[in-house]
């Protein structure tokens, strides 16, 4: 029996262990001992949140949440945030389903459904931008210059290609209610053979209509940071007040740690999400800088308990 | 290379070598006791690892999702969207694999070497010895197997470890993520990356089970 084998075994069991001690390492380390005045036991805290491909595609959460991490950690709370970004339909269907903690969704039509079923215990409005209609360059339809109802309208008449998302997200849900005002009904991907139901998060999707040469709806901070890989599209019906995106923050299982995320979402958060552009273009607007005209629109959305205060 | 990227690569060797040698450590003496036994069980065990082979990811993942999930039996340990979360899916996911590879080897040792320790008189762990010995080629290609199989897997790291960013990263997702973005430059460098970590171990675990076999 060589002694080669056996130290070799030793070797990668301890390569192994000194990699699962620093995979560990971070995570123990990050939160500063701070000796503060609200020192709550520190204890270590998962919050599990559900979220919309948006805010994972635009890269708001690879910034929004290590600043929460350390924000939490100098207010004495050792937080841990874990997310999972899917559509808003099923970021909502695991809140009903008690596996997550908070989610960060843009559908207030349906988050006023799960308000009312109890699933939501509280909401806040923090932050918003605009869908917009995107196509082919040359507009083959000639919907350009309408509202996103009528361009919708033409779409349709025309048969030309249109790519949804598919995925009961809140942009496919938006969409579905501008088709359903448009043309009085949902297109069906069986019978409609020009309407793609992508079943993807909304980047891929704006691929997919770069490489089909068709229209989509998308919210503006995706398509912001796709643009320069999508050279076959352009705006088609710009931000409109029907066009409103409102992303809001709501807690599913109310505790010290949910709170806290829902006072940093309306304080120090507002900044971050402010302060994300793509080309110096701002991704989402925070609710703290709306403009009066747009607060005008957004009020309809402003329901239900705020999760502060 | 930046340090998530250095990240990166190391949680992607957490979740494929871990499962790897937990599949050696613990599917070696299983597959050596079937071995011995012989029989209808062991036939029918071996065929059952070699079924689960093929076993869809996204299968096994949306079963473990389910039982980890907090609305789940298991969701109490909180490992959904953990590294953790994705090494006991890609155990399950290689460890099958692992058995049938390590029984294909055990099956390739001579058979007059069993009749000539009991003519010896040699006993069972110098059997057991000589049986490692002869099949280690096979057994260290069955470990290569495990660990590329996990190292290249995305269903599992996807769905119970969630791809986030500087924690359950690794570089099948990352590929995903980075091919949904567009960055199609980024995600083929990834993905060369990924080419060589198999590669590499595996000839250099393929290469010590012949030395070991002398």
């Amino acid at each position: 029996m060589s002694k080669i084998g056996y130290l070799i075994i030793v070797v990668v069991l301890i390569a192994a262990a000194a990699l699962f001690i620093a995979s560990q390492r971070p995570q123990a380390a990050a939160p500063q001992q701070t000796a503060t005045a609200i020192a709550a036991p520190r204890q270590h805290v998962v919050l599990y949140m559900a979220t919309t491909t948006s805010v994972k595609d635009t890269g708001l959460l690879d910034v929004l949440i290590p600043d929460f991490e350390r924000w939490a950690a100098e207010r004495g709370y050792d937080v841990e945030v874990r997310y999972s970004a899917v559509g808003t339909g099923q970021a909502l269907l695991m809140a009903a389903r008690g596996d997550v903690d908070v989610v960060l969704v843009h559908a207030p039509a349906l988050e006023r459904r799960y308000l009312e079923n109890g699933t939501l215990k509280c909401r806040d409005v923090v932050a918003y931008n605009f869908f917009i209609v995107v196509g082919p360059r040359g507009d083959p339809a000639g919907a350009r210059g309408t509202s996103a109802a009528e361009a919708f309208k033409k779409i349709a008449e025309a048969k030309a290609p249109f790519v949804s998302r598919g995925d009961r997200s809140g942009t496919h849900l938006k969409e579905l209610s501008l088709w359903r005002e448009a043309i009085g009904r949902e297109p069906d991907p069986k019978v409609d053979t020009w309407y793609i139901s992508a079943g993807a998060g909304m980047g891929q999707t704006l691929l997919l209509a770069n490489e089909k040469r068709a229209y989509a709806l998308t919210d503006v901070g995706t398509w912001l940071r796709y643009r320069d890989k999508l050279d076959q599209l352009e705006v088609v019906v710009p931000a409109a007040p029907d066009l409103i995106n409102i992303y809001s923050f709501a807690i599913v299982k109310p505790s010290p740690a949910a709170r806290l995320m829902a006072q940093y979402m309306l304080t120090r958060g507002q900044e971050v999400i402010g302060n994300l552009t793509v080309a110096g273009q701002p991704l989402f607007t925070p609710i703290s800088r709306a403009d009066p005209k747009a607060l005008e629109w957004i009020k309809p959305a402003i329901f239900g308990p705020s999760c502060v205060g | 290379m930046s340090a998530e990227l250095v990240g990166i690569v190391l949680n992607s060797v957490y979740v494929s070598a871990v499962p790897a040698l937990i599949s050696a450590v613990v599917g070696t003496p299983a597959a050596l006791w079937l071995h011995m036994r012989g029989g209808r069980l062991a036939a029918a065990l071996k065929a059952l690892f070699n079924g689960l082979v093929g076993v869809p990811t996204v299968l096994l993942g949306l079963l473990l999702y389910l039982l980890l999930a907090r609305s789940g039996p298991l969701g109490g340990l909180g490992i959904l969207y953990t590294l953790e979360a994705v090494v006991v899916g890609h155990t399950l996911l290689v460890l099958p694999l692992y058995l049938s590879y390590a029984l294909t080897a055990l099956e390739g040792v001579d058979p007059r070497v069993r009749e000539l320790a009991e003519m010896f008189g040699l006993g069972k762990a110098t059997l057991l010895k000589i049986y490692l010995r002869e099949a280690a080629g096979g057994l260290a290609g069955a470990v290569a197997a495990s660990y590329g199989r996990a190292l290249g897997e995305l269903g599992i790291a996807l769905m119970l470890g969630g791809d986030i960013r500087y924690k359950t990263r690794v570089l099948t997702t990352a590929v995903a993520h980075e091919t949904m973005l567009g960055n199609w430059d980024v995600a083929i460098q990834l993905g060369v990356i990924l080419l060589v970590m198999a590669v590499a171990v595996s000839a250099v675990v393929t290469a010590l089970g012949f030395k070991y076999r002398g």
